[in-house]
C-alpha cells in the first residue's frame, strides 16, 4: 500500500511538471487537498459459521498515509463516489468494486430474503450503479450486516482490564504465631482467590482461573504453590508451607497470585494472539515467628 | 478427491500427534486437503491396512463430510445430495441454512479447507472428532461475475478449533453436531 502511495505521489508531481513546466509548491498542496477526504466500502467478513456477512469500513484519506485496511483501501476510492446519484431517499454510498452503492431500509417493492438472518445479522438491502456516474436503474442485492466488532485483540486488552481481583486474605496456621522449626500452613481464603471475569463492550469475556500463588516469606525464603494452598484442619493435607528458622517478632510477607486468563464468546474459547494469558496480584502480610519454648511457656 | 481423501488418511493414521491442535504453525503446509499436500505426498501405499481401523473410517467420514459441504458451497445448493447423505440434523440443517445465505448474497465459497482431525472417542454408534481446520483458503466468490470477494476471517486466522459429533449410519458414519471450541 505504501508503494501505491509513493507511485500516486510521484505521479502527482509528474502531472505537476506537465502541467505547470515548473515546480510550483502550491501545485502540491491542491493535490493534497484533493485527497484528503473520507470514503467507505463494504469489508466482507467470513463468519465463523461459514457465512458471509459485510461491515462498512470508512477511512479518512490523508496525504502520505496509508489508506486504511483490506486492498480496496488504498489511497483513492475504488468507485467514483463523487458521481454519486443525488436525491432523497438515499443514504450515504459506498464503493463496491467499481460500482457506487448505498443501502436502503425501505425494501419496497422488493420481497425480502426467505432465509432469516443469523443472530447478530440483519438483512439489508443495497443498490449499487454499476458504474456511478453512468446511474441508470440500479441493482438491487441483499446482503448480510455484520455487526461492527472492535479487532478481538483490542477488545480482549479491555476485558483484561475489567478483570478486578478481589484483594488478597491471608490466613496462617498456626494462627498468631508461627513457631520456628515447625510448618507455617499458608493459604488463600477461598474467595480471595476463585475465577474472575472481565469483559469487552461488545461481550468478549476474559476468564481468570487460579493457578498458583509464590509466597515471599519475610525471611528470604520464597515458597511457589499451586493454587492458594489449603486451610488448616486436623487430618487436613497441607500443600503450602513454610518453616522459619529463626524467630522474629515480624516477618513482612508478600503472596501473588497468580491466575491464567482465556477469552471466551458466547462460551466458546477464542485463542487471541498477542493476548494477556496471565493475571498477577500481589498482597502483602505479617507474620511474628516465635520459638517453641518461649510461646510455651507463655501459655 | 479421492487421492486426497487417501493422503488425509495415511497423515492421520501415521501421525496421530499432528492432529493436535494449535502445534507449531509450520505443520500447516503439509497439511492433507490443500493441494500442495496431495501433489507432494509420496504414494498412500498404507490405505488398505489404514481403512481397516475404526478410526480411520471415521476421519474418513468426516473428511468425506467436508467434501461435500464444499462441493454444496461450490454449487450453491443446499439440497445436494451428498451433503445430505454425509451430515444429519442438526448439524445438515446449520450447513444448508449457512449455504442458503451466503446464495441469497449471491455469493459462493470456493477453495479449499485443510485440516488436522483427530478422533477423540469412538464407539459402536458414535464417535468424536477434533480438528484444527482452517478456512482461510476457502473465499468467497461473487457468483455473477466469479470475481474473489476479498474477505476478513471474523477471528483473524481463519482456523477453527471445532469438535464433532459423529453417528454410525449404514456402513459409514455421519456428521451429526458441532461445538465450536475457539481457535487453533
Amino acid at each position: 500500500m505504501l508503494r501505491r502511495l509513493l507511485v500516486l505521489r510521484r505521479l502527482g508531481v509528474l502531472i505537476g511538471l506537465v502541467a505547470a513546466s515548473a515546480v510550483v509548491l502550491g501545485l502540491f498542496a491542491a493535490t493534497d487537498a484533493s485527497a484528503g477526504n473520507q470514503y467507505c466500502y463494504m469489508k466482507a467478513v467470513h463468519n465463523p459459521d461459514n457465512t458471509i456477512s459485510y461491515v462498512r469500513v470508512c477511512v479518512d484519506v490523508h496525504p502520505g498515509e496509508p489508506g486504511g485496511p483490506g486492498d480496496s483501501g488504498g489511497g483513492a476510492p475504488s468507485c467514483e463516489l463523487d458521481k454519486a446519484p443525488t436525491g432523497a431517499g438515499y443514504g450515504s454510498f459506498y464503493c463496491s468494486g467499481k460500482a457506487v452503492c448505498t443501502i436502503k431500509d425501505n425494501w419496497v417493492p422488493y420481497a425480502p430474503p426467505a432465509e432469516p438472518a443469523p443472530e447478530g445479522h440483519e438483512w439489508k438491502l443495497q443498490l449499487c450503479w454499476p458504474c456511478g456516474g453512468c446511474l441508470g436503474p440500479p441493482a438491487p442485492s441483499f446482503i448480510l450486516d455484520g455487526p461492527v466488532a472492535r479487532p478481538l485483540i483490542v477488545q480482549a486488552q479491555e476485558a483484561f482490564g475489567n478483570l478486578a481481583p478481589p484483594a488478597g486474605s491471608v490466613r496462617h496456621s498456626p494462627d498468631v504465631h508461627g513457631i520456628v522449626r515447625l510448618p507455617t500452613w499458608l493459604w488463600l481464603e477461598p474467595g480471595s482467590f476463585a475465577e474472575v471475569f472481565g469483559s469487552s463492550a461488545e461481550g468478549l469475556v476474559a476468564v481468570a482461573e487460579p493457578d498458583g500463588t509464590v509466597w515471599n516469606t519475610g525471611d528470604g525464603g520464597s515458597v511457589a504453590c499451586e493454587g492458594g494452598g489449603t486451610p488448616y484442619a486436623a487430618g487436613a493435607q497441607a500443600t503450602c508451607t513454610h518453616t522459619y528458622t529463626r524467630a522474629s517478632a515480624r516477618y513482612d510477607g508478600t503472596v501473588t497470585r497468580t491466575w491464567r486468563v482465556h477469552y471466551e464468546l458466547a462460551g466458546n474459547v477464542v485463542d487471541i494472539a498477542g493476548a494477556p494469558a496471565a493475571l498477577t496480584a500481589t498482597t502483602g502480610w505479617a507474620l511474628a515467628v516465635a520459638e517453641a519454648q518461649v510461646l510455651t511457656g507463655g501459655r | 478427491m479421492h487421492r486426497r481423501l487417501r493422503v488425509v488418511i495415511t497423515v492421520a493414521a501415521a501421525a496421530v500427534s499432528l492432529a493436535a491442535c494449535g502445534g507449531s504453525g509450520g505443520d500447516n503446509a503439509a497439511l492433507p486437503g490443500s493441494p500442495d499436500a496431495a501433489s507432494s505426498a509420496p504414494a498412500p501405499s498404507a490405505t488398505a491396512s489404514a481403512a481397516t481401523s475404526p478410526s480411520a473410517a471415521v476421519l474418513s467420514s468426516y473428511l468425506g463430510f467436508w467434501d461435500a459441504l464444499i462441493a454444496a458451497n461450490t454449487a450453491s445448493d443446499p439440497a445436494l445430495p451428498a451433503l445430505a447423505a454425509a451430515a444429519a440434523e442438526p448439524q445438515l440443517g446449520k450447513a444448508r441454512k449457512a449455504i442458503r445465505v451466503n446464495k441469497t448474497q449471491g455469493v459462493s465459497l470456493r477453495g479449499t479447507v485443510t485440516h488436522k482431525p483427530k478422533v477423540t472417542a469412538s464407539s459402536p454408534a458414535s464417535a468424536t472428532v477434533e480438528d484444527c481446520y482452517d478456512v482461510s483458503r476457502w473465499t468467497p466468490v461473487d457468483v455473477k461475475t466469479g470475481q474473489k470477494i476479498d474477505v476478513t476471517e471474523a477471528n483473524g486466522t481463519g482456523r477453527y478449533r471445532a469438535r464433532y459429533t459423529l453417528r454410525r449410519s449404514g456402513g459409514g458414519w455421519r456428521v451429526t453436531d458441532q461445538v465450536a471450541l475457539g481457535g487453533c
